[in-house]
């Protein structure tokens, strides 16, 4: 379990974290989405630990991150924004410098962890390649399979699917799945919303401040947002489709379009109702319900306000 | 934070950087040609003009006790049969012919135009009322006045002219033969000394400065300490001995180690004591030449050789752990590692073993071409083994400390004209600390390799050994912890 107290950190005029608190259960994925410069990294950094909040702390079991002992980091992972390998050494040889760094030691054990990781984010076909000739996908598929190599239990992922393909992150995707249901807790930062929306639980940061903490689901429905249904009408009903819909939310008519903005989910499921038994003939019908963009867009104006 | 060291964990970031370096090939070649090519050169340079060499300068020479006039006076009133009486010039002649029988004048010039080597006339007056009488006068005065001139300087060089008047027709009374003399003794001697000649003339040379000592054996300490790079001392006989034509003492010491300075300071004072000669005497002479420490014919990569070992390893040692830690820093992989369980000691370990491994390499190569120029340092170099690896070590700290505070490349190469070059100048390596401006003088203290060079000097040169070379290993030692101590702290970003 990794606790966020009170956290905040400053880089001289610039406050970087703004008093967050925030708790991340074993087991879960926590995603952290935000704008660049809304203070992720700066929060992933203090909780690994190598960056020394202001005020406030953050605890890993417990104990402050930056007290953890070299036993105790031995069992999180660090992915960072940055590449972070070495260029002139082969994928094998990062993988190796860093299992060993996190002292697995054994080379039997060392080149199974290598070969498992290696599978998962598909590199072993350029295990054996400088680091330098490497694509970007390659090298960023290499830079997490480095901080997974010692198989961690609580792994810190800093945008890392940035530069992946589609099908590859659909796999990265299910492979934090399962390291979750393994019971590892994983916390990453992404500025992906549709990514975001996979996570067990999603903090939206914004200049430091968390906007908002919880499920995708809960977030989005603690929000009073608006929703649409939109389709094709014959233009000579549309006067009549408006009438139906009066009371219940206001509809636009551009020619043969029509779009209804629902207010709530309740408002959303009534103009549906009524428009099936009007018994106006509509076609095409488009549901567009309030998602996390929405969420976050009305979160940052509301902050702003 | 926690400190325990594990060495395994160590072993593991000295192999990585090990793997690197030998994958970067390029790197790789350059780090064992460039100190080869530099030592190379280094072995070629500083032929360059040095001027104000310290030299200590005791003159303690006296000047010729008496002068000619004063011995042939002497000699003269040392014979029974001769009275004299000292007049000056305008009453000399008064009583010539009745109770004086001769006149004698012994003009200013008379010693000094021995000493230079001029014949000098003397002239004497002589009224007497024999033939018999004045040649007697003629011969004891002639007899005193090169007796005095043998006595003095081991040969005659006066000339004797005289002006005789027989008073007749008194005849010759009996056989006393015995006379009168009046006496002008105008002769001033020779009041200079050729010590002070030269030290006139050596306070006039902008070659050396002097340093001013009051016995031989502060000459010699100043050397000693390092304050004077040449010495010498001329004892109080110098000018006695020089006129008399016996063997002048005059000492000069040379601190043969800072070879260049020597060989000016010695040029200097070997031309300005014959300067001095000459302008004395008419002539030059030899001097004895004592080598304080150091050997006749030390070439400047024998006595520069050992410092530069130090100032390579300073150089090489700073550089490129410099800019190796900086590209981990700047790539992300120190990050990295410092969420792992490598701790900032470890990681800092990892780094001065490393690069300790790639320094001991390179100076076995500088060592290699030092010995090849100057194979007499043979034996001293192991000796130097533990000063390197101080030296080394404080140098890959304090380089990864500067690469902490650094942005980039850029700045960490501006360490190159702010801590390397000043030492290679201000450190003993070149020239001796004491020729540094007084507002100078403190600065090289700030700087390892002065402590290097210091205690190199007395190992190599002087024979010292480890134990007494304590106090510099001490402060090299501090150094190293200092860089030990700067290069942890930043771990935590706070």
């Amino acid at each position: 379990m990794i606790r966020v107290e009170d956290v905040y950190k400053e880089f001289g005029e610039v406050i970087a974290v703004d008093h967050v608190t925030l708790e991340v259960p074993k087991g879960t994925i926590l995603g952290m989405i935000g704008p660049n410069g809304a203070g992720k990294t700066t929060l992933v950094r203090m909780m690994v630990g190598i960056l020394l909040p202001t005020s406030g702390t953050c605890f890993v079991e417990e104990k402050p991150s930056y007290l953890l002992t070299p036993e105790e980091r031995s069992h999180m992972g660090y992915m960072t924004q940055q590449k972070a390998l070495y260029p002139d050494l082969t994928a094998r040889e990062n993988l190796e410098f860093f299992a060993q760094s996190y002292g697995i030691n054994d080379p039997r054990v060392q080149e199974e962890l290598i070969a498992h990781a290696a599978k998962l984010t598909q590199i072993v076909d350029s295990l054996n390649r400088p680091v330098e000739v490497l694509s970007g996908g390659t090298i960023q598929r290499l830079s997490l399979a480095c901080a997974i190599v010692h198989n961690p239990d609580i792994i810190f992922l800093d945008e890392p699917t940035v530069g992946v393909s589609p099908e590859l992150r659909v796999e990265f995707w299910d492979y934090f799945h399962k390291l979750s249901r393994e019971g590892k807790t994983i916390i990453m930062t992404t500025h992906y919303l549709d990514e975001a929306s996979r996570c067990d639980a999603i903090a939206m940061i914004f200049q430091g401040k968390i906007l908002a903490h919880g499920t995708p689901e809960e977030i989005i429905s603690s929000l009073p947002l608006e929703s649409t249904i939109s389709g094709i009408i014959e233009p000579d009903e549309s006067l009549q489709l408006t009438n139906v819909l009066r009371s219940i939310a206001p509809t636009e008519v551009k020619g043969k379009r029509f779009t209804v903005t629902a207010a709530s989910d309740d408002d959303l499921l009534k103009t549906f109702e009524t428009i099936v038994t009007s018994k106006i003939a509509v076609s095409n019908i488009v549901v567009r319900q309030a998602g996390l963009e929405e969420a976050f867009t009305h979160l940052v104006r509301r902050s702003q306000q | 934070m926690n400190k325990r060291v594990d060495s395994r964990r160590i072993n593991t970031i000295v192999r990585r950087i090990f793997k690197q370096i030998r994958r970067d090939q390029r790197t790789l070649g350059l780090m064992i040609i460039a100190p080869i090519v530099v030592t190379v050169l280094f072995a070629f340079m500083f032929t360059g003009t040095v001027s104000s060499v310290p030299t200590a300068v005791c003159v303690q020479d006296e000047p010729l006790e008496s002068s000619v006039g004063a011995t042939v006076t002497s000699l003269l009133e040392e014979n029974e049969n001769v009275t004299v009486s000292h007049k000056l010039l305008a009453n000399a002649f008064d009583e010539l012919g009745s109770s004086i029988q001769a006149v004698l004048l012994l003009p200013p010039n008379l010693t000094r135009g021995i000493v230079l080597g001029e014949n000098v006339t003397i002239t004497t007056f002589v009224n007497v009322t024999s033939e018999l009488q004045a040649n007697y006068i003629l011969a004891t005065i002639a007899n005193a006045t090169s007796e005095a001139s043998i006595e003095m300087f081991g040969r005659r060089g006066i000339q004797l002219d005289h002006n005789v008047t027989f008073d007749f027709p008194l005849p010759p009374i009996g056989t006393d033969l015995s006379f009168n003399l009046s006496l002008v003794d105008e002769d001033v001697g020779f009041p200079e000394t050729i010590g002070a000649v030269f030290e006139d003339l050596l306070s006039e040379n902008g070659n050396v400065s002097i340093i001013t000592c009051t016995n031989r054996e502060t000459v010699i300490d100043s050397l000693m300490n390092e304050v004077a790079v040449a010495g010498v001392y001329i004892s109080p006989g110098f000018t006695q001995a020089t006129l008399r034509g016996e063997e002048p003492s005059i000492e000069l010491f040379i601190n043969g180690i800072e070879s260049t300075e020597a060989a000016a300071a010695l040029a200097t004072l070997q031309e300005v004591l014959s300067e001095a000669l000459t302008q004395s005497l008419g002539r030059g002479t030899e001097a004895d030449l004592t080598y304080i420490y150091g050997e006749a014919g030390m070439s400047m990569i024998d006595l520069v050789g050992p410092s530069m070992i130090g100032f390579l390893s300073v150089f090489f040692s700073f550089l490129i752990p410099g800019i190796f830690f900086l590209r981990e820093r700047q790539q992300g992989t120190l990050e990295r590692m410092h969420a792992s369980p490598l701790t900032d000691i470890e990681i800092v370990f990892g780094y001065v073993i490393a690069f300790i491994g790639v320094s001991l390499i390179q100076t076995a190569l500088v060592s290699f071409v030092i010995l090849y120029f100057s194979p007499r340092l043979f034996s001293s170099i192991l000796l130097m083994l533990p000063l390197v690896l101080l030296l080394a070590t404080g140098s890959v700290t304090l380089a990864i400390a500067v690469s902490y505070r650094m942005k980039n490349e850029l700045q960490v190469m501006q360490m190159i004209p702010l801590f390397i070059i000043p030492q290679m100048f201000l450190s003993g390596l070149l020239f001796p600390l004491s020729m540094l401006p007084p507002y100078l003088a403190a600065l090289p203290y700030i700087f390892p390799l002065t402590y290097f060079v210091m205690a190199v000097k007395a190992l190599v040169f002087f024979q010292a050994t480890l134990l007494d070379v304590s106090i510099p290993m001490v402060v090299l030692s501090i150094y190293c912890l200092l860089g030990i101590v700067l290069s942890v702290a930043k771990r935590i970003e706070r």
